[in-house]
């Protein structure tokens, strides 16, 4: 009866303990990027967000639509790996949310980008530092249906560290539709 | 953006009004850079500019003994400070102060949970402890209490009762439900409410008044102290819980449904407050509105009829529940089928028939008190969706609720945004919440919104209705809206402020009261 549901895939260090919640499947591994452990969050309902996940080799997802089951493993991994980073391709809502409970935290965003998708054309618009953000959209444009991946490949790339940000849109056709996704990254502000 | 500094204050005396506090608090809990820090303490849903709202710094205090002394330091400066508990009331302005330079005084680092009574079902919190934080405490200790959190559940109860919000147990009215409270009032004195001033008192959390004059709501939706601790009474786990939902079809319904409920409600045949919600607010937990609608202006009716049908939505949905022993709820549901069956087109749902839908499953959960974030998914309808809610009060009343609905849903349409809201029964009142939602990346449409909000206050001001809480811009706007008698609840208001706080440093013009100093030039 009902089409959409926030999903999320969270993937931490497999040796982390993770107290399932009642009807949670909790995929766990580890991904590694330049000494920083990596927290991944995505939406299970967007083929673009698992295609993002999946490049990033996390084989396990969880699938749930409320974000507030995942304070739990955003709170333990910000305690276990204090200098780890954050990621997704989320909705809106779901990024809002973490983004908040990030800053609180010390954390802040360093990369994001709006994925929007209307007539079969999706437009990237991307807030990075003055000298990345069309570099970043027009890649994302030209790798077409495969943008996510290559976000992916780079994520760990595009932080920034000025908050003065460019915006710049690309785009490119898609077989998907009426999407609206945002990419982003956190870390910590000792990393900055 | 340069960062402001507090009104009439220079670098040097901010300086060294950080510094003092720095010894107080230790280092690490004073913020003052405004990139890695600040960030946290802005109101990303503001209508206006970034800067308006935005602090010179935020301290954070562990104990009262530290409230007293960085209330010491403020009224030697004479700076304002904010006060947020979690920060979190998104839609009413979050952690920002009311005006630039404020220092945010952040009292997130008092989450104790001091007591918890099974027996008489109560807890006793400080401010920095959030719904999710008392309901994982119980779980932890098998205690079988509710908590009754706001949606979504990321708040602080001390935050949420002193802003009068409202929750969807029986135990919805938390104002109500608070039991006596702890507060440092401007000159550091500390003030015991209710039972807990007697000696060796054993029943703060369970009789509110004591002797004298009952004073807790003045420290509610005001700033004449920080409160530092509250009694709050839990609801005792019931044997049952049945929740339901009914569809409607019709717009005129809801003055049907408004009606038939007041009677139910008042007798307590339904126990906790009912929710009537609008196809949009349902729909949007489950779709966006790209996915039907892609011009530009409110959705077309054609639209909204599709989105329905293919939803199981009601152009009005209604959630309830019922609680208590089984043969009780039975009978309670008997007469709630035979009062509300007589709608026509009314489908009635349960958990059976409606599990799965996200809109039913997070009601279902704020309905005993289960805390979660599901209805962030609002914000989904449009991309990078921002809010602010416009919440007056009327009658549980039929008419009235059709009148503030038409009101509404003509002036949103006239400014180009959807009519999404929802309509709330409390005891004898009614809240209505219309969620006027605006893409936050778009400076045109922030502005349409602000001007939308701003007439609205007018509009429902002329027609009798005033509203219970609001965000930080229309604070004054709505303050003068109460104004019978020449403004005497505000000249009140004002006399006690002055008397209190005369520096002026607590929270200067939160909910339009503002120490003699500001008074006027807001």
């Amino acid at each position: 009866m009902l089409t959409r549901r926030t999903f999320i895939k969270s993937s931490l260090a497999t040796n982390l303990a993770i107290a399932a919640q009642p009807g949670l499947a909790l995929g766990l591994s580890q991904y590694a990027q330049e000494d920083h452990s990596l927290l991944i969050f995505s939406d299970e309902t967007s083929a673009q967000a698992q295609q993002f996940a999946g490049q990033l080799n996390t084989p396990h997802s969880n699938i749930e639509k409320d974000v507030g089951l995942h304070f739990d493993t955003f709170n333990r991994f910000h305690r276990e790996q204090p200098t780890g980073w954050i990621t997704g391709l989320t909705r809106d809502s779901d990024f809002f949310i973490l983004e908040q409970m990030a800053a609180t935290k010390g954390y802040r965003t360093v990369f994001s980008a709006i994925h929007e998708t209307n007539n079969n054309t999706v437009t990237h618009q991307v807030s990075s530092s003055v000298d990345k953000a069309h570099l970043i959209a027009d890649s994302l444009a030209q790798s077409l249906e495969n943008w996510p991946s290559w976000l992916a490949n780079n994520i760990t790339s595009l932080a920034h560290h000025e908050l003065a940000t460019a915006q710049a849109n690309s785009q490119a056709g898609s077989s998907t539709n009426n999407e609206y996704l945002v990419s982003w990254l956190l870390i910590p502000s000792t990393s900055a | 953006m340069t960062k402001p500094l507090p009104p009439g204050i220079s670098l040097e005396q901010f300086n060294s009004a950080i510094s003092e506090m720095e010894k107080v608090v230790g280092k690490a809990f004073v913020f003052i850079d405004d990139v890695n820090e600040l960030r946290s303490y802005r109101d990303p849903y503001n209508t206006t500019n970034d800067a308006d709202f935005a602090p010179s710094a935020a301290v954070a205090p562990h104990n009262v003994e530290q409230i007293q002394k960085i209330l010491a330091i403020v009224n030697q400066y004479k700076i304002p400070v904010w006060t947020i508990s979690t920060g979190k009331n998104f839609a009413y302005g979050g952690p920002a102060p009311r005006k630039p330079g404020y220092i945010v005084l952040d009292l997130k680092l008092m989450n104790r949970i001091l007591e918890v009574n099974e027996k008489h079902g109560y807890a006793i919190v400080e401010p920095g402890v959030s719904y999710y934080d008392l309901y994982n405490y119980l779980q932890e200790k098998g205690i079988k209490l509710w908590i009754d959190c706001a949606a979504p559940a990321w708040g602080g109860i001390v935050g949420n009762t002193s802003d009068h919000g409202a929750g969807y147990t029986p135990y919805g009215d938390h104002l109500l439900m608070q039991c006596g409270m702890q507060v440092v009032l401007a000159d550091g004195t500390v003030v015991e409410t209710g039972m807990d001033t007697t000696s060796n008192s054993k029943t703060g959390g369970l009789y509110k008044y004591g002797q004298g004059a009952g004073i807790d709501g003045l420290f509610t939706q005001s700033n004449f102290g920080v409160i530092t601790r509250m009694g709050i009474w839990l609801m005792p786990e019931p044997p049952g819980y049945t929740p339901f939902m009914i569809t409607l079809e019709n717009e005129q319904d809801l003055e049907t449904v408004t009606d038939l409920t007041l009677p139910l409600r008042l007798n307590q045949v339904i126990h906790n407050a009912p929710m009537t919600a609008d196809l949009l607010w349902e729909a949007a937990m489950s779709v966006s509105r790209r996915e039907y609608y892609t011009g530009t202006g409110p959705m077309p009716e054609s639209h909204r009829k599709k989105m329905a049908k293919d939803l199981h939505l009601g152009i009005w949905n209604y959630y309830a529940a019922v609680y208590g022993p089984e043969p009780m709820m039975k009978n309670n549901m008997e007469l709630i089928q035979d009062a509300f069956g007589s709608i026509p087109g009314a489908k009635f749902y349960f958990d059976e028939t409606r599990k799965g839908d996200p809109g039913w499953d997070y009601r279902v959960k704020l309905m005993k008190g289960e805390p979660n974030m599901t209805e962030f998914s609002l914000l989904n309808w449009i991309g990078g969706g921002g809010h602010i809610n416009f919440s007056p009060i009327s009658a549980a009343d039929g008419k009235d609720a059709m009148k503030q609905y038409k009101m509404i849903e003509k002036r949103a349409h006239e400014y180009g945004f959807d009519y999404i809201g929802e309509f709330l029964i409390g005891w004898r009142d009614q809240h209505h919440i219309f969620m006027l939602m605006f893409n936050r990346m778009s400076e045109e449409e922030k502005k349409r919104a602000h001007d939308l909000f701003a007439i609205l206050v007018d509009d429902a001001a002329a027609m009798g209705y005033g509203e219970y809480r609001t965000h930080l811009s229309f604070m004054d706007q709505i303050a003068n809206t109460y104004s019978w008698n020449n403004n005497s609840l505000w000249d009140a208001h004002h006399a006690i402020k002055d008397e209190l706080d005369p520096n002026g440093v607590l929270s200067p013009g939160k909910m339009g009261i503002w120490p003699k100093n500001l008074r006027g030039k807001a």
